[in-house]
């Protein structure tokens, strides 16, 4: 579905992707992993047409979507959930939601999917009318991981979904992605916890200084020493 | 805002500058005003641009440091006879004492950059309300300079009198401007400007150089005032102490480029002049016309030329140096 | 001091409150949405005004019918304003955009000067000089309605805002405007919309209130510090600190005036900026 190609992106002055390649088929679960600074938030953001590319290509579903704007992906179907979770923080659970689903191809259907996705999260649900900013990073991050889904997406995008999250909570969230792509929705994970995304996927992409130096199969990745060596980097 | 000087040794900005400081024997009279107002402008703007361009603090309050520079000397000549050669430095005094008092609340209550500008905008707003109600300032009527017509009085008969003493202030200010800049002061300042947080965090006297660089502008513009006040021979609120003459100062500075060395002193040469200019010749019959198309060419300016003239100079250049890097290095 | 004149005060007081209150939420959705720190705010406003004044004299018609013409022509220069000017300045940064709006200033005041020659005008409207008696109070009916109106659109757009998905929209792009970004919503296009409707009312509320003010070419600068201050101490972003600081600065604008004079009353609301910027710089109320 989503095929990257010689991406090149940065900011103003400073490059951080350099010639990135990337595939994720339709029902797979895909693995980004990569340390602090690798360069996984910056490729994220670029897919999900936050940040235009300086040179590459981006399509999905067949059609060039290559520096077209986040509005245009979301048209697509690229949903991101993005890193530090940025809920609306003044703003109560249902009203993240709702916004969620604002763009004109959700928009139709948002009523039932917002209790689809209050199914899903029963914590959402219990939390209705309470403001972003008072709840939890658990719950911020499954309010995060609702309000991506609002957007109807034919991909989910996630960056470090884990972070700041207890054990617990990272269960939750692990296991809800785990039945999300179980009912057939695609997923592009990023993580820095590398044991945690390559257990839960069938593939994996490793990135090293903005580039893809690994790729393979998620068990193969994870028991390769390749993987724990770019991962650490040059120490 | 760019911080590296446009010529290299500023050889060649001085060298330019200079002759324009030299030049009025070649000037009809009409010209010689609207040279003095520009070298008077290029001062204020110098003398602000430490404060707002290279510390970065943009202070809305210098109307406040005019007027005590300017009242100050006329109230101790017209009252006890102390001439404003003597008095303009009991004004700069009273100016600078104004902007540590201002640079102090500030600062110390970590006012964020748009707090501080609304503060100053406010306090000077106060002021020129205070000043045109208190009869000892003469209230909205102002005051009038007694008339001596001697040096000894900082008044002279001839206006080119008038311009070489302006020009010599622009001189010793873009001297002090430029020497605060390439030296440990203007460093900490920029770093202040940049980033505020990481300059603390590396050791910079945070709240120690921004009282200094507003004093040192406080000071400045103080004098300006003085020397204001001596050219009009009189003091008025709405031509001291109303914010307008802030506002120009600012756009002056920003068009030409702000937190530069000589961006304050092209914006003025450049803006000073051509208001003028379209003042004769639409301002004759229509009053405002020539402040309404120098509002136009200011937005446009601003519009196409955010970081100023001189930066989008610099860009121009260095635009021009990658094209010429690539002809050289691409295969023929 | 009587009682009665006391009173007479504050009504007068709170009813250019509300117009101030206003004046400072059309602002604050200029600021919080389009990041743009308008000090040309006011002179919109005072071209409006001038606008109803030559509707009444070349055209006689009356300011009041004018008043939804002008929201028109207002909300179609805001955006377009927004569209040509100010996003591609704001790119520059906030500053940038700041200095724009000075510089908008000098072009406002001055085509007001050109056109209209720097003396004071007056525009009156059918209901000038009539007055509303409820003893002890004397209300012109020019400030009733035009108080009244502005506090009907200032509920009305915190309604919107609160209730409504394009209220909810603008509301995301001022909180965290890359998620916003991430649900697809056109942020360009809400902003010029912000836009518009913020310089929109005040072509509204110009003709609207034109009768209880006199005009010259700088009264919208000074317009524009009152809606700054009002926005400041309500707290900015904050829609109901805003209205509650309108009412305020109004209640003391018009209290400091009688009970101190002309000058003094001039000096209030700017003290209270300062003491709010320094002692309480979230506002009254705090930040939203």
């Amino acid at each position: 579905m989503l095929e990257v190609s010689g991406l090149v992106a940065g900011y103003g002055q400073i490059t951080i992707l350099r010639e990135v390649e990337l595939r994720v088929g339709q029902g797979e679960l895909v693995a980004l992993v990569g340390v602090n600074g690798a360069g996984k938030t910056t490729l994220m953001k670029t897919i999900a047409g936050l940040v235009s590319p300086a040179a590459g290509r981006i399509s999905f579903d067949g059609a060039g979507l290559t520096g077209r704007g986040a509005e245009r992906m979301v048209q697509a179907g690229v949903v991101l959930v993005p890193e530090g979770r940025m809920v609306f923080p003044r703003m109560t659970v249902w009203e993240n939601l709702m916004l969620g689903g604002i763009h004109p191809r959700p928009r139709p259907h948002r009523e039932a999917t917002l209790r689809r996705v209050l199914d899903l999260f029963p914590r959402l649900a219990e939390r209705r009318e309470q403001k972003a900013a008072t709840m939890s990073g658990g719950e911020q991050q499954m309010l995060a991981i609702g309000r991506g889904l609002m957007a109807e997406p034919k991909l989910l995008m996630l960056d470090e979904p884990s972070l700041g999250l207890s054990p617990l909570m990272v269960q939750e969230t692990y296991a809800a992605l785990r039945r999300l792509n179980a009912e057939g929705l695609t997923i592009l994970l990023a993580e820095q916890n590398v044991k945690l995304s390559l257990a839960v996927s069938t593939r994996g992409y490793v990135l090293e200084n903005g580039c893809i130096v690994l790729t393979g199969a998620s068990g193969d990745l994870a028991r390769d020493p390749a993987t724990r060596k770019a991962y650490l980097g040059r120490l | 805002m760019r911080d590296k000087p446009l010529l290299p040794p500023g050889a060649w900005s001085w060298l330019l500058f200079l002759l324009a400081a030299l030049a009025p024997p070649l000037m009809s009279s009409s010209w010689i005003n609207i040279g003095i107002l520009t070298m008077l402008f290029v001062y204020l703007c110098v003398a602000w641009n430490i404060v707002g361009g290279i510390a970065g603090q943009f202070c809305v309050g210098h109307s406040l440091f005019l007027a005590a520079g300017a009242y100050t000397s006329t109230l101790l000549a017209i009252h006890f006879g102390v001439t404003p050669w003597i008095g303009m430095f009991a004004g700069a005094a009273v100016a600078t004492l104004i902007g540590l008092f201002i640079a102090w609340l500030s600062f110390r209550y970590a006012l964020p950059p748009l707090s501080f500008a609304l503060v100053t905008i406010a306090l000077a707003m106060l002021g020129y309300l205070a000043i045109s109600s208190i009869d000892l300032f003469g209230a909205s009527r102002g005051l009038t300079l007694p008339v001596r017509g001697t040096p000894a009085a900082y008044q002279f008969k001839n206006d080119v009198t008038y311009y070489f003493v302006i020009s010599a202030h622009a001189i010793g200010a873009i001297t002090l401007s430029a020497w605060l800049y390439h030296t440990k002061i203007g460093l900490y300042l920029r770093a202040i400007r940049d980033n505020e947080r990481a300059a603390h965090a590396i050791g910079v006297p945070v709240l120690k150089y921004k009282m200094l660089a507003m004093g040192i502008s406080a000071a400045l513009t103080g004098l300006g005032g003085v020397f204001y006040a001596q050219y009009l021979q009189y003091v008025e609120p709405r031509t001291f102490a109303s914010i307008n003459i802030v506002i120009e100062i600012i756009l002056f500075t920003v068009v030409g480029g702000a937190g530069t060395v000589w961006g304050p002193v092209v914006g003025p040469m450049l803006l000073v002049p051509a208001g003028e200019l379209l003042r004769h010749e639409l301002g004759g019959g229509l009053p405002g016309a020539h402040l309404l198309a120098y509002g136009l060419l200011l937005v446009v300016v601003i519009r196409f030329a955010p970081d100023g003239l001189l930066g989008a100079l610099e860009r121009g250049r260095q635009a021009w140096r990658a094209m010429r890097l690539a002809k050289e290095t691409s295969p023929q | 001091m009587s009682n009665e004149v006391l009173l007479q005060a504050t009504v007068q007081g709170l009813q250019m409150g509300a117009i101030y209150a206003l004046i400072a939420l059309s602002m604050t959705l200029v600021f919080s949405v389009g990041g743009l720190l308008n000090f040309a705010h006011g002179d919109f406003m005072a071209l409006a005004m001038y606008g109803a004044m030559v509707a009444y004299v070349s055209f006689k018609i009356d300011a009041y019918v004018v008043a939804p013409i002008m929201f028109i022509i207002f909300f179609a220069l805001g955006v377009t304003l927004f569209r040509g000017l100010v996003r591609p300045v704001l790119a520059a940064g906030v500053l940038a955009g700041a200095q724009l709006t000075l510089g908008l200033v000098f072009v406002q005041e001055n085509l007001i000067l050109v056109l209209f020659g720097g003396d004071y005008n007056n525009v009156p409207t059918v209901l000038s000089n009539r007055n509303l008696t409820i003893p002890p109070l004397v209300m012109p009916w020019t400030l009733i309605v035009g108080s009244a109106l502005a506090a009907a659109l200032s509920i009305a757009l915190y309604v919107v805002l609160l209730r409504t998905d394009f209220g909810r929209q603008v509301r995301a792009i001022a909180q965290n405007r890359d998620a916003a970004a991430l649900m697809g919503i056109r942020i360009d296009r809400i902003q010029a919309i912000a836009f518009g409707v913020g310089i929109g009312l005040l072509g509204f509320t110009g003709p609207v209130i034109v009768a209880q003010f006199t005009l010259t070419p700088t009264m919208g600068f000074d317009l524009t510090l009152i809606a700054l201050i009002v926005m400041v101490i309500g707290g900015i972003g904050n829609f109901l600190g805003s209205m509650a600081g309108g009412l305020i600065i109004g209640v003391a604008e018009s209290l400091g005036s009688l009970l101190y004079g002309g000058t003094v009353g001039a000096m209030i609301p700017y003290a209270i900026l300062v003491f709010v910027l320094l002692f309480r710089p979230h506002g009254l109320l705090g930040e939203r």
